[in-house]
């Protein structure tokens, strides 16, 4: 006679070693799990609300400046080390991860205009007022020593802004005209100049790197070859662009932040329109820059805020501000895509997450795949009326949220006016 | 070249007070420079040819060199002169230079085309960046992993005496370093091994072939069986068959089942042709004779009949042509309500909704256009609106039900039709969870429209209050639904047809207003229903004529069937649907015998069934000819979707993006990190340098589909934005 009995494998249950996970076994039979979609929108709708809870992208505020910061530069090497110049000629030099200043030094007298760093990120450059551009070394001088430049080069005109080559030993600076010098000179390789107003700043393209853009106060952008020392193109838009910045991951886009409480991404190559038009600022915008990931960028505006915009996206998807924050002169993006840093007309610095409900430090595994699932769901159901409204609230202060107001009802006017316009002529 | 000129002629060169007069002998004179004013002199033939004497006759005449040239052809001692003139004249002048500016602008020009066709290189990386799942950053990864041993060998040297002994030895039976790691020796023995391989090879084949020829052999035999029933059975299973993959296709892949409705459908239209099942068979004529006495053989004859019928019955016509039909023409009754149905016995065409064959093959049919017209002269304005409503609802219903190839009971339909007006997406009547009208309830918007404004609307609800904890946020969510309840119903109806022909859209415009206006009072409580029966061309002009005949009319059209009647048994039984259930708990045994054809006892029968609580009354319960539709979930509506948000196209499109779940309960580990993995991936601590070429370079070598007519970048033309006017030199 046969008898059945009930027989398991050890192996299927029990664990080789403590350190092994614990055997789970599972049955993926859809009908044993039912509800799929209404369990996932529910996670999806908790993950939405959680996400708006642990939404505080502010960190930190670096104060120590005496006067509005006016610039500031990233290091190329070091991610926690970041430069910033004052409205009194100071350059302070911090550590992020201390929250500290760790050198300050008198650079110029009157603004430090502009600031920027070596490739290498052993020395950095400082343009100022007092017409003269400086080279510093990133380490201070020993105890007792005095802090004195590399080399000065005392220019005939002012001098508004700055920029380093980002493989080669070649800086250029703008005001009167673009200059393009040689580290080891005294007087620059070659001057573009194209018209006569003032330029106001002056970029390297990071991947064609003799690509140069620049923009000047006769509400121009003009692009220069540094190869073929000409100018090459000049857009002139509604008013004066404030500064621009170039897409590091695609080559042939630029993004110019205006006065015209806009941005525009520009194509390089199509110059009669913009790509994309970004608004929803209130103020003129100052300052902006890219993600090292090239698909974000943020912005900083006279409006006392600072927004990130998908680069594919004409408006933001994200709003920063804090009661104490001024008017944003300028603004960075970390380069390990994580962190924002503005500087302020009221003399601080602060320190921002980029992605305002994300979670710092190291992440168990088992964290991030959740994290990882959170985020798709939310994707998944961006569309669904409770999710949308949650996910894309935001708290504005009041003098924004009026002027935005104001703002969309001009518009609003301009359209119907258009619209009824146009209404009449096909009529 | 004027210095030339004066060297080589006798000319005198003469200044006076400013006109400087160039002379030669003869009548051909020239005279060129600028002069206020002229002198002109008289020439006379004199001997003495004075060079102050020139004159110039006509001012306006140029010096032409040919004539020049000539006038030295005499004399050989000017040979040379004569050659470099000739040489001036075949030399062109040098065009001016361009001025500084323009000359600038070329060379802008001509940089600007260069550095923009170089950047193009990009492009693919751009683009190939842009679609892509996943981005890792920082781009430059160390490849981690093991190199393949001959990579170690080669950089390896033996520098010990052991080392070289060994390498010799290997060196000298030719012991192979790389791939294939056999020796010739060892090679060699392998290719003597093939014999058995050969054999074994031999023998597999002729298995194939002996398994092929039992096969065919089978096959042939299957082929000549005669037998009906065989094959009878044989065609049953086959449709069997056929029938349940088309339903586990139904559930996988609609699409796919569409189709192959459509092929199912052709194939019957085919069958239906061919002269089958016709009874002129030498089968069926002996059948029917014999079907007198015998009673197996009458029944025979009659399955075949039923068959014959169901073959032969024209299937109702495709719902696009009928709609566009309507829309063209103004006579929106549908023929299938003017038709005669002769047998009034069976089901009544109001209920049936359907074009019934017999009526088209009896011949009565009058002409259709005729009680069209007479519809369109007799009625105006508004009544016509609310019939044309009730008549396209009918209409719509039909379609619905065609397309989906439910069959209904047709009793029901009349009811159902009125549902679908009042409830949103009928349907799905009884769904016991809230949440799985999620995907039911999305309402195609303008699909064209869409696109455009899908972008423009900001991402972020900007405004005053701040909400920081969970309960404000909740509350957020609840207001949104509340607004969502807010919104009048019948923009959330779904009209299956509609999402059908999302291709017109005017369509749908066309539709919407229309479904908002049907009003149920009007549609059943007014006896104004003014349907002709085709049988009977009326040609009333006078409107009070009319109404008197109206009840006359109708009675007459539909003297078999009492529609009133009908309508309230549909409402009862559909109150009777909505009503809670009683929960039956009782189980046999537990404190008393039980087994077959023992029943529990009345005590514990009253104990164990749970009756339920009255609900609220219904809203239509002193409406007796209204069927309000509370199926509607208003809870539900909280948090469905509206309108199919914008990168999709069609309602099925949003809705296959949903139904998949992600989570790890309904995936594997590996599916779902698959699923969930993020689109960039950054490592923290790391620096993100921009793009170089080294990092293109890798990605750059996979072809890409993308043309490069599809490069240029596509601006966002919308002329609401305020855009500065660019110029661009």
């Amino acid at each position: 006679m046969r008898v059945k009995v009930l027989s398991r494998n050890p192996d299927d249950y029990i664990r080789e070693t403590k350190q092994d996970l614990q055997r789970v076994p599972r049955n993926y039979d859809p009908a044993l799990h039912p509800f799929e979609v209404p369990r996932e929108y529910m996670r999806a709708l908790n993950a939405t609300k959680l996400e708006r809870v642990f939404a505080k992208p502010f960190l930190a505020s670096l104060d120590g400046h005496r006067d509005g910061v006016n610039c500031m530069a990233k290091h190329p090497q070091s991610l926690s080390t970041v430069l910033s110049g004052a409205c009194d000629g100071e350059v302070k030099i911090w550590n992020l991860t201390k929250r500290e200043c760790i050198r300050t030094l008198q650079a110029h007298e009157g603004f430090v205009r502009g600031i920027c760093t070596r490739f290498c990120g052993t020395s950095f450059f400082t343009v100022g007022d007092d017409k003269t551009v400086k080279h510093w070394k990133m380490e201070g001088p020993g105890y007792g020593g005095e802090e004195e430049p590399l080399h000065t080069i005392l220019g005939k005109t002012l001098y508004t802004g700055i920029d380093h080559h980002w493989k080669e030993a070649v800086f250029a600076t703008c005001g009167h005209q673009v200059d393009i010098w040689d580290e080891q000179r005294n007087s620059p390789i070659c001057s573009l100049t194209w018209g006569v107003d003032s330029i106001s700043s002056v970029k390297f393209n990071p991947i064609e790197t003799h690509l140069l853009g620049s923009c000047a106060s006769d509400r121009n952008i003009v692009l220069y070859d540094m190869r073929q020392s000409t100018p090459l193109k000049k857009v002139i838009l509604d008013m004066r662009t404030n500064t621009l910045c170039w897409n590091p991951m695609e080559a042939f886009i630029f993004t110019s932040a205006n006065e015209d409480h806009n941005l525009y991404t520009f194509d390089m190559r199509f110059l009669e329109s913009p790509v994309m038009v970004h608004m929803d600022h209130v103020s003129a915008v100052l300052d902006v820059d890219y993600s090292p990931t090239g698909k974000e960028f943020v912005s900083a505006s006279f409006d006392k805020s600072i927004r990130i915009f998908p680069v594919d996206k004409g408006r933001s998807r994200e709003v920063y501000h804090t009661k104490r924050m001024q008017h944003v002169i300028t603004v960075k993006w970390t380069s390990d895509n994580k962190y924002i840093l503005c500087g302020s007309d009221e003399m601080n610095i602060r320190l921002w997450k980029a992605n305002a409900s994300e979670k710092l430090g190291v992440l168990v595994p088992r964290e991030r795949a959740a994290m990882n699932y959170n985020q798709k769901l939310k994707e998944k159901f961006q569309h669904h009326p409770q999710i949308k409204r949650i996910a894309r609230h935001r708290h504005l202060p009041k003098p924004i949220y009026n002027q935005a107001k104001e703002l969309r009802i001009m518009r609003e006017a301009r359209r119907r006016k258009y619209d009824s316009l146009f209404v009449f002529i096909l009529s | 070249m004027f210095g030339l000129l004066l060297t080589t002629s006798s000319v005198g060169y003469c200044v006076g007070r400013g006109v400087d007069v160039l002379h030669t002998r003869g009548p051909h004179v020239f005279c060129l420079l600028s002069s206020r004013r002229k002198l002109t002199e008289r020439t006379e033939a004199s001997l003495q040819v004075s060079e102050f004497n020139l004159s110039c006759e006509g001012a306006r005449e140029k010096l032409v060199l040919p004539e020049l040239l000539g006038s030295i052809r005499a004399s050989s001692s000017l040979g040379i002169v004569k050659k470099q003139l000739n040489r001036v004249k075949q030399k062109k002048s040098v065009e001016l230079p361009l001025s500084k500016e323009e000359s600038a602008r070329v060379v802008r020009e001509a940089a600007y085309n260069k550095s923009s066709k170089a950047i193009a290189k990009w492009e693919q990386v751009v683009l190939q960046n842009r679609r892509a799942e996943q981005l890792v950053f920082p781009l430059k990864q160390e490849q981690m992993g093991v190199a393949p041993i001959e990579e170690v060998l080669t950089g390896w040297k033996a520098r010990t005496p052991l080392e070289q002994e060994i390498f010799s030895l290997l060196h000298k039976t030719q012991q192979p370093v790389t791939d294939p790691l056999l020796t010739p020796l060892e090679e060699a023995s392998l290719r003597a091994m093939s014999l058995e391989e050969a054999q074994l090879r031999r023998a597999e084949l002729q298995k194939a072939r002996a398994l092929q020829s039992y096969y065919e052999a089978k096959a042939r035999r299957k082929k000549k069986i005669k037998s009906k029933k065989y094959h009878r059975v044989l065609q049953k299973g086959r449709s069997r068959r056929a029938l349940k993959e088309f339903e586990v296709l139904r559930k996988l892949d609609p699409e796919a089942a569409l189709t192959k409705l459509e092929e199912i459908e052709k194939s019957r239209i085919q069958e239906r042709m061919s002269l089958k099942h016709q009874n002129k068979g030498k089968w069926a004529r002996s059948r029917a004779i014999m079907a007198k006495y015998n009673l197996e053989d009458r029944k025979a004859i009659q399955e075949q009949l039923a068959r014959n019928k169901e073959l032969t019955q024209k299937m109702p016509m495709e719902p696009e042509g009928e709609e566009e039909g309507d829309m063209a023409g103004e006579g929106l009754l549908p023929d299938s309500i003017n038709e005669v149905q002769p047998s009034t016995d069976g089901a009544n065409p109001w209920m049936l909704g359907k074009p019934s064959s017999e009526a088209k093959d009896s011949g009565m049919q009058e002409d259709p256009k005729d009680p069209r017209d007479s519809v369109v002269q007799e009625d105006a304005g508004n009544e016509m609106s609310e019939e044309e409503i009730l008549l396209q609802d009918f209409e719509q219903r039909r379609c619905t039900q065609q397309q989906t190839g439910s069959p209904e009971p047709d009793g029901e339909q009349a009811g159902q039709c009125l549902h679908s007006v009042l409830s949103a997406g009928a349907g799905e009547a009884e769904e016991a969870h809230l949440f799985v009208e999620l995907l039911s309830n999305v309402q195609t918007g303008p699909g064209v429209e869409q696109p455009a404004q899908g972008p423009e609307e900001p991402l972020l609800f900007e405004q005053l209050g701040r909400r920081c904890t969970l309960e404000e946020i909740d509350a957020l969510g609840q207001e949104e639904g509340a607004e969502e309840q807010e919104r009048p119903w019948p923009t959330r109806t779904l009209q299956k047809s509609e999402e059908e022909g999302s291709a017109g859209d005017g369509h749908t415009a066309k539709k919407a207003p229309k479904q908002k206006m049907i009003n149920l009072q009007a549609v059943l409580a007014g006896e104004s229903h003014v349907i002709q029966c085709p049988a009977q061309p009326v040609s009333v002009q006078d409107e009070e004529e009319e109404a008197a005949d109206q009840r006359l009319v109708i009675k007459e059209a539909f003297a078999g069937d009492d529609v009133i009647a009908d309508f309230l048994r549909e409402k009862r039984k559909v109150e009777q649907a909505g009503k809670p259930q009683a929960i039956n708990l009782v189980l046999p045994g537990w404190g008393e015998w039980g087994g077959t054809g023992l029943q529990p006892s009345a005590r514990k029968r009253k104990r164990f069934l749970i009756k339920p609580v009255p609900g609220p009354p219904r809203r239509d319960h002193h409406l007796p000819h209204v069927i309000i539709s509370q199926q509607r979930n208003i809870l539900a509506a909280a948090h469905q979707v509206n309108e199919v948000p914008f990168p999709f196209e069609r309602r099925q499109q949003f809705e296959r993006s949903i139904r998949a779940p992600v989570g790890p309960t309904w995936n594997t580990q590996q599916a779902f990190q698959k699923l969930t993995a993020p689109r960039i991936l950054t490592q923290p601590g790391h620096i993100i340098q921009p793009i170089s070429a080294e990092d293109a370079s890798p990605q750059s070598t996979v072809p890409t589909r993308g043309g490069s007519a599809a490069l240029a970048p596509t601006p966002q033309h919308s002329r609401h934005h305020q855009r500065p006017h660019k110029k661009a030199r």
